[in-house]
């Protein structure tokens, strides 16, 4: 924790040229958007609290995530901060975390579109979900399989070049060409479980006329926690934005893993672990929207030491009274397929808020 | 009864190699994407939010509503992205900034522009297809409706 709090207090004056007069701080993002000859910093977070009962555990509730970032810009340059406050009881089937930590940490270079230098702590990009990350900001408040499951990190230590281009045209339609190749390293002792030693990644996505978007993405890294297994991960991910208000989505995660042998016998938690979803939301009024995802994928116990299959059916009501509030309510019901576990269903009221 | 009003997308005058524009160049600009042409950084500028102007703006150029935009520039903001343009409450404010403000770019009607209309400040043409299009030319594809005025004595009368 002290390790965390002083690695944000040096990016964060990193920032600060020494003798910089114009220096600007502010909460919201005309910080960001009012050009001047110094540094500026937007100082903002958001927070949730969530009740949830589910068939197979107690319910509960209480505040979920409390989250602080600080983002300064400076010509070329930015450092991005964001620490977390974390307690997530998950009686979705995933992995409960409580937690304060250095979520992200970064410092980043950027001399044009085209290319540009992320190094430090930033967000595995890898496929839609697991960039993106903020739970507020999902549609859903339980996260598909792949990323309930952590089948990839959440993070990377380490340095990404990245960029994007703009085509004249692709398939008629006017088009955008993004690209990214990372690489890290992760231990324990960096607070990077389920990976040990290097990791390498990328990303490449098209987006045409605003409306589609379409990307691949793949991963490899060292899991020492569980079986000392390398793992190789993909995703085929897509958004389009239809008519009626309409926006589906989906993600197709293939996951590849070394077979591990104990005593001549192959461990249960060596299958590969693939999943997808679709999701479809409908923004039925401006203060609101329904979504339905299907899922449908491997899942690991890995107390259990034991993989099942599982389909899980989403429902979702969103309500957005302001920009800045976020009301969901959910319901899913988890069907395991060939398990001893018996199907069950998932409640979860959430609500956020965005400074 | 409404009219349409056409949107005059303004830039600075001294701001070289943007002198006409693609809807989807525009797009690119005013969401962030891109942040400069030819070398030049470029600083967007809007109206303030809830107005027809701005809504019309967000629908045709940006292929948004003002709520999904809302998303969008949260999204942004929570990663790191680039951050939205700055809103700017009056026109003539805006005219002011885009003049004073090498890269500047920013858009209001075409009624405004015209009580407005300043040297430090060129208005960029929007290109479609083979057509460089003016704002003054009937098939400029940047409009947004406005009231108008009855006229006194009778039915108003498409001319």
């Amino acid at each position: 924790m002290r390790a965390t709090l002083s690695l944000l207090a040096i990016l964060w004056l990193a920032a600060s040229p020494a003798g910089a007069e114009d220096w600007r701080v502010g909460l919201g993002p005309d910080v960001l958007s009012e050009p001047g000859d110094g540094p500026a910093t937007r100082i903002g977070g958001w927070l949730d609290a969530s009740y949830e009962d589910s068939d197979e555990q107690p319910s509960v509730g209480g505040l979920n995530h409390a989250n602080i970032f600080a983002d300064t810009r400076w010509r070329s340059f930015q450092v991005f901060v964001e620490g977390e406050y974390e307690r997530e009881t998950d009686l979705a089937g995933y992995e409960d975390e409580h937690q304060v930590e250095l979520e992200q940490g970064y410092v980043r270079w950027q001399p044009s579109e085209a290319f540009g230098v992320r190094a430090g702590r930033f967000n595995t990009p890898f496929g839609w979900w697991v960039p993106i990350h903020w739970s507020i900001l999902m549609d859903s408040v339980t996260p598909p399989l792949h990323v309930g499951k952590e089948v990839v990190p959440e993070q990377q230590i380490g340095l990404e070049l990245a960029g994007r281009f703009f085509p004249r045209s692709v398939l008629g339609l006017d088009s955008e060409l993004g690209w990214s190749l990372f690489a890290g390293y992760g231990q324990e002792g960096l607070d990077q479980d389920r990976t040990e030693g290097v990791t390498f990644g990328g990303d490449l996505h098209v987006r045409l006329a605003e409306r589609y978007q379409l990307g691949v993405s793949g991963y490899t890294q060292r899991n020492r926690q569980l079986d000392d297994r390398r793992e190789r991960s993909g995703v085929l991910y897509g958004e389009a934005r239809l008519p009626w208000n309409l926006t589906v989505r989906s993600e197709y995660v293939v996951s590849r893993r070394d077979h591990v042998y104990e005593a001549d016998v192959l461990t249960g938690l060596s299958r590969d672990a693939d999943s997808v979803y679709a999701a479809l939301r409908w923004d039925a009024h401006r203060f609101g929207y329904l979504a339905y995802r299907f899922g449908y994928g491997e899942d690991d116990d890995e107390e259990l030491f034991t993989t099942d299959e599982r389909a899980v059916h989403t429902f979702t009501l969103g309500i957005l009274p302001r920009p800045d509030v976020r009301v969901k309510l959910e319901y899913s019901h988890n069907e395991l397929v060939d398990s001893a576990r018996s199907d069950f269903d998932h409640w979860v009221v959430s609500v956020g808020y965005l400074f | 009864m409404l009219a349409a009003e056409p949107i005059v997308v303004i830039a600075n005058a001294e701001l070289d190699g943007l002198d006409e524009a693609t809807v989807p160049v525009l797009r690119q600009l005013f969401l962030g994407r891109r942040t400069s042409v030819e070398g030049n950084r470029i600083h967007c500028f809007e109206p303030a939010p809830g107005t027809p102007l701005r809504r019309a703006f967000a629908r045709i150029v940006l292929q948004r509503s003002e709520r999904d935009l809302e998303r969008y520039w949260l999204e942004q903001a929570l990663s790191g992205g680039p951050p939205p343009p700055r809103e700017i409450a009056s026109d003539a404010e805006l005219v002011q900034k885009v003049a004073d403000r090498r890269g500047a770019l920013g858009y209001l009607g075409w009624e405004a522009f015209s009580r407005l209309r300043r040297d430090g400040v060129k208005v960029i043409r929007v290109r479609d297809g083979d057509r460089l299009l003016g704002p003054e030319h009937p098939a400029y594809p940047l409009r947004f409706a406005v009231p108008q005025a009855p006229r006194p004595g009778g039915r108003n009368r498409e001319e």
